[in-house]
Formats: C-alpha cells, structure tokens, sequence
C-alpha cells in the first residue's frame, strides 16, 4: 500500500517535471467526476412540506420539515423543527411531498414496444442499452426513483445500466433487475413470430429452459451475473406472437426449482402470469409477486392471501394498446388478446383489492411510452377501488417491501434514501396531478424543481 | 400523405377524448434533453478575444451573434445586440471555436494492464463507457470528434446517432464502425490462448486481401459508418503485434481508398512503421494515424499527396507514466518507447516541412477529458499556439470534411465556441481546463 502510494506520487510528481503545464491532478477537474453521485453527509437539506403522506401509517401529515443529510434522510419533524445553520432549505409549503415512486414491473432497456413485432432483431446490444438511457432518465423525472425491471430481450444490458446508475455516470432511479427472462422454448419471454431458419444472437436466448433442472442452472446463471431477481415466465404473453396467454409454460414444479434456487441466493421470483393455471401454479411454487394475473379467479385470490403473494397489475399499457394499437398497425391477433383481457384484468383487481390482496404498482413501461408511469395511478382507483392513499401506499411502501428494500426506500422515514416527490396542493384528492410531478429528488439530489419557489432553493 | 395525417389525428383526438393529454401537454422530460435550441432563440456573446483560425489572427472585443444551433454574425463592438437576446459576457475570455480530437476512441473502457480487458465487458457496458466517455469530452471542449475505432462494431454509430437525436450528451461524431485489419493485427484483440473465440462483432473487421478490404468497406460503411479505419500498421497497445511491421499492402489500403471513395468516405491509416506509412500514403489515405517513425519520404510523400498527419504526441508519457505505476506489459511499455520519442522527432520535421497537421490523441489510452493536454506538447515540439489551436479546429474540420459545418467561428456554421479564461495563446495549457462550452447553440459550461 504504502509502496503504491509512493509510485502514484512519483508518476505525479514525474509529470510535472516532464511537462511543466500540466499537475497530474485529472481528478480535480468537475468534468471527471460522475455528475450524478449524491451528496456528501456534510451537506444539508431542509425540505418544507405542506402535506407529507406517511405510506406507513396510512396517514397525510400537515406542515412537516424533512431533514436530509447527504443521500438520507435524518429526521421528519412537525414544522418548524430544528433546521441547522447552512442548511439549504426548499420550500414545499404549498406541495405533497410523497416518497419516492415505485413501479414493479418496467422494461427500461429497448425502444418502446411498436407493432414491429420483431424489432428486437432490428436493435443492436448498443441500442438498447441507449435506449435504457432514455428511458431511466424520463423515469426518474417522472417521480419514478425506485424501479423493479423485470427483463430485457437481451440479457445482463439492465445490469450494466443498474451499474452506470449507481456509479453516478447515468441519470437514473434504483433499479432492481431481472437479467434476462426464464422462459420456454418459444415461449412469452422469446423473441417469437421470426421464421424457423432465422437464428437468434445467444444474449435473446440466454433465459431458455425446458425443465426444473435447466431452470435451476439459468437462475444459477442470471444470479451469479449479477442479477437482483429472477422473472419466470408462467404462460404466453400478450405481445410475443404465436403464445396464448392462458397457456400456463411452466410447471408448478418447474417454477418451484426456480424458487428454491433463487432463496439460495437471496433473491426473489416474479412470475408472468396470464391465464389462471399458470398464476395459481406460480402462487403455490412460491413466487413473490404475480405479474398481469389477467385472470385471476377467486382460487387464485384465496391462494395469494394465503401465501402472501403480491398482485403486480399493468392497466395503463392495455388502455394505451387499446386506444393506440389500431393507429399503429398493431395485429389484429394482439388487439383481440389484449381486448379480451382488459375487462377481465379490471374486474379481478377490483377483488382482489376487495378481498386484501397486496397490490405493487407495476405498469409494463415501456409499452407506452415511458415517463407516463402515473397516468395508472388514477386507474387503479377507478378500475381497482382503491383509495387514493392505497394508490400511494401501492406505489410506495408495498412496492419497496415486494423488492424487499423497504429499509432504503418507500417511505419518508430517518435511515433511507432521501427519495422524495412532490405535486402542487393536496395530491391525494386527485391522485392524476402525479402525472407531472413538480419535484424530484432521489439520494439527496435534486432532478426536479418546478414548484413556484423554485427559484429560492438554490 | 392525406390518410396517415387523418390517422394521426383520429389517435390524438381519441386521447383528448378519453382524458389523456395529446402531445402538447406532454411533460418536458418526454423531449430529448440535448436538442438545439429554435431559431427563434438568439444569444449574443461578447469576445474580450476571438480566435479567427481561418486568418490566423486574434481579434479584440468582437460580438458574436447566435441563432438557435447557428452562427449568425460576427462584428467588432458593441455590434447590434437584437433585442430579447441573452447576453453572454466571455469579455474577458479568449473565445475559441469548439475544439476536435481526430483521433479518440470513445467505446470502452479506458486502456489498462489487462490485455484481455475487452473480453470482460459486455457490449452494453462499452456503450455506457461512451455514454460516460463523449460527456467529459464535450466538457472538456472538444465539440466534435473523429473516432477512430471500437472493439465490438458500430457501438460508435449508436452513439453518435442517440448525440444527434439529443438524447446523449456528447460532442458531434465521426464515426469508423470496425477496425478494417489483417487476421491477429493491430487492430484485433489479441494476446489470448489461440482457442479462445471472439463474438462476431469483435471481428467483423477481418480482412485479408483487397477483396475482402473492399467487402468490409462496403459492410461497414452501409451500416452508417462516417470513415474507414484501415490498420496498415502492427499496435503498440496489441500484444504480439509489431508497430515496424506494415500489415496491409499498398494494393490493400488502395482498395480501401477507392471503395471508400465511391460513398464519399476517406480512410484513416494507423501507421507506426515506416514501409506502412509510405505505403499508405500512396494507397492515397487522408490522414496518418500515430506516424511514429516516419521518415523525410515519409514527410516528402504526404506533402506531396495532401495527406495529414495526425499525431498522438502526448499519450506516450501517460502511458510511460501511469502504465509503469499499473504494471502493463512489459512487452507493451518497450514499444511505448520505441515510438514516443521517434513520433516527436518526426512530428517537429513534419511541421517545418508544411505537413497538414490535425490534433489527435488517441483517448481512451488515456482517460477521456484530458484531450487538450497535447495542446501543450504540440507547441514544444514545434508549432505555434496559433498552430496548435489550428490543427484541432479548422485543420481537423477540413480532414474530417466538414468544413462547412464546423472548425471555425463564422456565419453559417454551428454555434460550437468554448473559450478559456485571460489570453489563451499565451498559455495554451488553459485548454486543459476550459471555462464555457457551447456546441450547436446549447451552453454546456458556463464560467
């Protein structure tokens, strides 16, 4: 160590002799350093909130201070509380301050889902993962500073993405990722609808297994990569061509071994699910969280609760499917499926939401465009029933706890991240205005500032 | 034309009717966040210096006026200031136009210890280290860059185009697709056990005689290449390749000359060795990559075929200094020797003789940045500051062959203007630290 130390200050020390111009201090300039790394803990931020709605207790707290110190939050106090000398205060006197938004069930990585249904084919490894910049970036500026990314066509470009995020070098929110899709041969997770002899790059591929045994080996696989979670897909999907979404693809047994192994490591299972077999076969291997659960019956509810299952519903992606799909040349196959399931998908919620079910926010962007995150919000009230607190709770602390992160994110409590957002006036009486977010901070950083005192926070 | 509208409009109103806002209201982070500005928008800057390189002169206190991306007018002071123009007072700055790197390898991760470095990172990981890599460029000033080559193919064209779309930040590209290179040459990733097996795009470069030259030309460039790459020359950072040994005959690189030249493309040579230099020269390449040991025919052939020389003079002390202390190869740091000194002895001849001379650095060898650090060396080992500035402004632009677009402050061409604090000129290491940049009418760093 001490040897190392003594080199580096040689080498500095020789640059600057062989060339007088220049210090070997690269690392001074601001433009080295990654430009989205948070704070330090010397720096300290007072965020005033007018509302603050306490996910946890179910609560809207009036007039509280927020302290936060580098990238966590130290204290929650009733207004005016102790602001220290120096700190920067902002003011959201006037705003709803709510934890930082959740979506479990995003695709960050791609270009947005069109009726080309083998653009995958079209899309370098490259372009992709550009395209994972985007959508990060608008993610993270919609209020979305937590995602759960639940796969990606070609494998492992989420962890990379995930990485750069958390490096600072790439404006994003936290994401927990899948790697790649455990599927079937020809299955929902495949890129389907190519002809026979056209052959796949091995990355679209990576995912594939056709036994309990082949499944263990890929959850072996994605995990020791680096992945956070495994998703399984249970049945066919809506938008792989050729698979029926009521088919279930994998065996309870099957899906069992990917539960088992992944517990090994720590790590969690989500599971595709449309048809009911495929999501009460999922329910009873032990998967977290069932994703669409388009039709769920009241079997599948019974078993949720009784192995505490979550119910990940994606509403907004089927009304935008619905009202765009025509217009952009969708199928006609995938409108029908994607028709078909809609109402079916809506009244199932609603039960399940009746009957206690835990419910994560999850909305399949990017299936529409992503940034328009929250424009579910609302639905899950009108379609689900449920109230705009649950709404919040759904998409803040229930989606923290299924990712199992609820100690660093999904509420505004001392010890977690600083990851707040805020809309103008009283947001939950209408939970809409969190389609455009005013304020967006994640880690203790500001992304955000559109409320009308912005000027005053610098 | 009538019908897709009608459709368009059917969709939008279908939003509208069921509550969903059509695009108008769409929140601003839905727009790629580096977009030029309107044309409405105008933006004066005030020069205490401008820099004219195209005369070779300093101005005092000019005014340069800016419409959206492009420049509209430059005039002594106080000049017309239109109305509802945001001022920007550089009065005490010396205003440069944005500068270019010819030579920058943006894709990957920086140069390091490991040869089989490349081997562990992913494409999508390469791809972030260019997304990381083309912002501290720009920072650093560099508004344009020619880039000249990257491991797993056309990661370059990617990002060059989500940089013209907006979505990126980072300085305007040129790209060059693949390294267009002999089996186990300078431009392959080499020193692995021979039953190691590369992925495609690692190698889709390969070529082995004129045929095969032309045929991946034609591939690379119809895959939205701007420029052929062509190693005519072994590497001193590919291990087990000689930088002495020309790799591609003069027939081979002519085959990449000609065929570049039927899609309006130029080649760039990296050449180390002498035979390789002069063969490429003749084969007719617009530039010279590295030319470490080019000799007086080597000087007297590219005068008299117009070719440039685009020399990497500072890395060899980066890589004598930081590679020691990282403990690359020996193999490595001996050719590292054999070329630095060599390189700069020819580069002085080089400018005395009149060469056309581009700023080149080759980073990534390097951390990407610290560019204007051969800014500096440049002006030691012969050129006038003006010079210098020269070569990685209007000389570079012309190589590249955007001339019209970029290299030099004047009306019509893009708002690309960085500018360093007091009198540049005097000290041109103040580039290594530049106080504002702006590229295509966006301000990027302000004092």
């Amino acid at each position: 160590m001490m040897t190392r130390v003594n080199l580096r200050a040689a080498a500095i020390a020789g640059a600057a002799l062989c060339i007088g111009a220049h210090a070997g201090a690269a690392q001074t300039l601001d433009i080295m350093k990654p430009p989205y790394l948070a704070p330090d803990s010397t720096t300290v931020t007072a965020v005033r909130a007018g509302w603050l709605v306490d996910v946890e207790a179910g609560k809207v707290l009036r007039d509280r201070v927020i302290l936060v110190r580098g990238e966590k939050i130290v204290s929650v106090e009733a207004a005016p509380g102790h602001i220290p000398a120096g700190a920067k205060v902002i003011d959201l006197s006037k705003y709803t301050v709510t934890p930082g938004l959740i979506d479990c069930h995003t695709h960050q990585i791609g270009a947005e889902t069109n009726a080309d249904i083998l653009l995958p084919l079209e899309r370098s490894a490259a372009q992709e993962t550009l395209d994972g910049v985007v959508h990060a970036r608008r993610t993270l500026l919609a209020g979305f500073t937590t995602v759960r990314d639940v796969g990606t066509f070609r494998a492992y470009l989420d962890i990379a993405l995930r990485d750069y995020i958390n490096d600072g070098m790439v404006m994003g929110p936290h994401m927990a990722v899948a790697g790649a899709y455990i599927t079937v041969s020809s299955g929902g997770g495949e890129v389907t609808g190519q002809a026979t002899d056209v052959t796949l790059p091995p990355d679209m591929r990576l995912g594939v297994a056709n036994s309990a045994s082949e499944v263990r080996q890929r959850v072996r696989e994605i995990l020791n990569h680096g992945a956070d979670l495994i998703k399984v897909i249970a049945t066919g999907a809506v938008l792989a061509s050729g698979t029926k979404p009521g088919v279930e693809e994998f065996s309870e047994e099957e899906m069992h071994a990917a539960v088992t192994e992944a517990a090994k490591y720590g790590a969690r299972v989500a599971a595709h699910a449309h048809g009911t077999e495929g999501i009460n076969a999922a329910i009873r291997a032990g998967v977290a969280s069932i994703e669409h659960g388009s039709l769920i019956d009241d079997e599948s509810i019974k078993l949720m609760k009784e192995h505490g299952t979550y119910l990940v519903s994606d509403l907004y992606d089927m009304q935008y499917i619905s009202t765009m799909g025509k217009s952009m040349g969708w199928p006609d196959e995938v409108l029908k499926k994607n028709a078909a399931m809609a109402e079916l998908k809506h009244a199932g919620l609603r039960k399940a939401v009746a009957a206690g079910v835990k419910v994560a926010f999850g909305t399949d962007a990017s299936v529409f465009p992503t940034g328009d995150n929250a424009k579910q919000l609302p639905m899950y009230i009108q379609y689900g029933g449920m109230t705009p607190m649950q709404v919040i709770q759904s998409a803040t602390i229930v989606g923290a706890t299924l990712i199992g992160w609820q100690d660093k994110v999904g509420s505004i409590a001392p010890g977690k991240f600083a990851d707040l957002v805020a809309v103008e006036g009283d947001g939950l009486a209408d939970v809409s205005k969190f389609e455009n977010v005013a304020f967006v901070m994640k880690a203790g950083v500001v992304y955000r500032d559109q409320s009308a005192t912005a000027a005053n926070h610098r | 034309m009538q019908t897709k509208f009608s459709v368009v409009t059917a969709a939008l109103l279908a939003c509208v009717a069921i509550g969903q806002p059509a695009s108008a209201q769409l929140p601003d982070y839905m727009s790629p966040p580096f977009l030029p500005p309107a044309a409405t928008v105008v933006t004066v800057i005030r020069a205490g210096r401008l820099v004219d390189v195209e005369k070779g002169v300093v101005l005092r206190d000019q005014v340069i006026v800016v419409r959206g991306s492009i420049i509209a007018s430059i005039e002594p002071a106080p000049g017309h200031v239109p109305a509802g123009a945001k001022v920007i007072d550089l009065s005490k700055y010396t205003v440069t136009p944005g500068l270019i790197d010819c030579h920058t390898h943006l894709m990957g991760g920086d140069e390091s210890a490991n040869a089989s470095a490349p081997l562990e990172r992913s494409a999508g990981q390469e791809e972030l280290d260019g997304v990381k890599n083309a912002r501290r460029t720009l920072m650093a000033g560099f508004t344009t860059v020619r880039d000249v080559g990257t491991f797993r193919a056309f990661l370059d064209v990617a990002l060059r185009d989500y940089i013209n779309d907006g979505y990126v930040m980072g300085p305007r590209m040129a790209v060059a697709g693949a390294y267009i290179t002999v089996s186990s040459g300078g431009g392959e990733v080499t020193g692995l056990a021979t039953d190691v097996g590369l992925p495609a795009d690692m190698r889709f470069g390969i070529a082995n005689n004129a045929d095969e030259v032309r045929q991946r030309v034609r591939e690379i460039l119809n895959r939205g290449a701007d420029l052929i790459k062509i190693i005519a020359t072994g590497a001193v950072l590919a291990p087990g390749t000689k930088p002495g040994v020309q790799e591609f005959s003069e027939e081979e690189i002519h085959a990449a000359v000609t065929e570049a030249a039927k899609y309006g493309a130029r080649v760039a040579a990296h050449a180390h060795g002498p035979e390789g230099i002069n063969a490429a020269v003749k084969a007719g390449v617009a530039s010279i990559e590295h030319g470490s040991l080019m000799t007086d025919e080597s000087i007297r052939l590219m005068k008299e075929h117009g070719t440039y020389l685009d020399a990497d003079i500072y890395n060899g002390d980066y890589t004598n200094t930081i590679g020691r202390e990282q403990g690359w190869s020996a193999e490595i740091l001996r050719k590292n020797d054999e070329t630095t000194d060599a390189q700069r002895i020819g580069f002085r001849k080089a400018v005395v003789a009149g060469v056309k001379m581009t700023f080149g650095t080759d980073a990534g060898v390097y951390p990407h940045g610290l560019n204007a650090r051969q800014l500096p060396y440049m002006v030691k080992y012969g050129m006038t500051p003006m010079q210098a500035l020269q070569s990685a402004t209007i000389n570079a632009a012309t190589l590249i062959g955007w001339q019209d677009k970029v290299g030099s402050i004047a009306a019509g061409k893009s708002a690309d203007i960085i500018a360093v604090e007091g009198d540049g000129l005097a000290d041109i290491s103040r580039y290594t630290n530049v106080a504002f940049v702006m590229k295509t009418g966006t301000v990027y760093k302000v004092p």
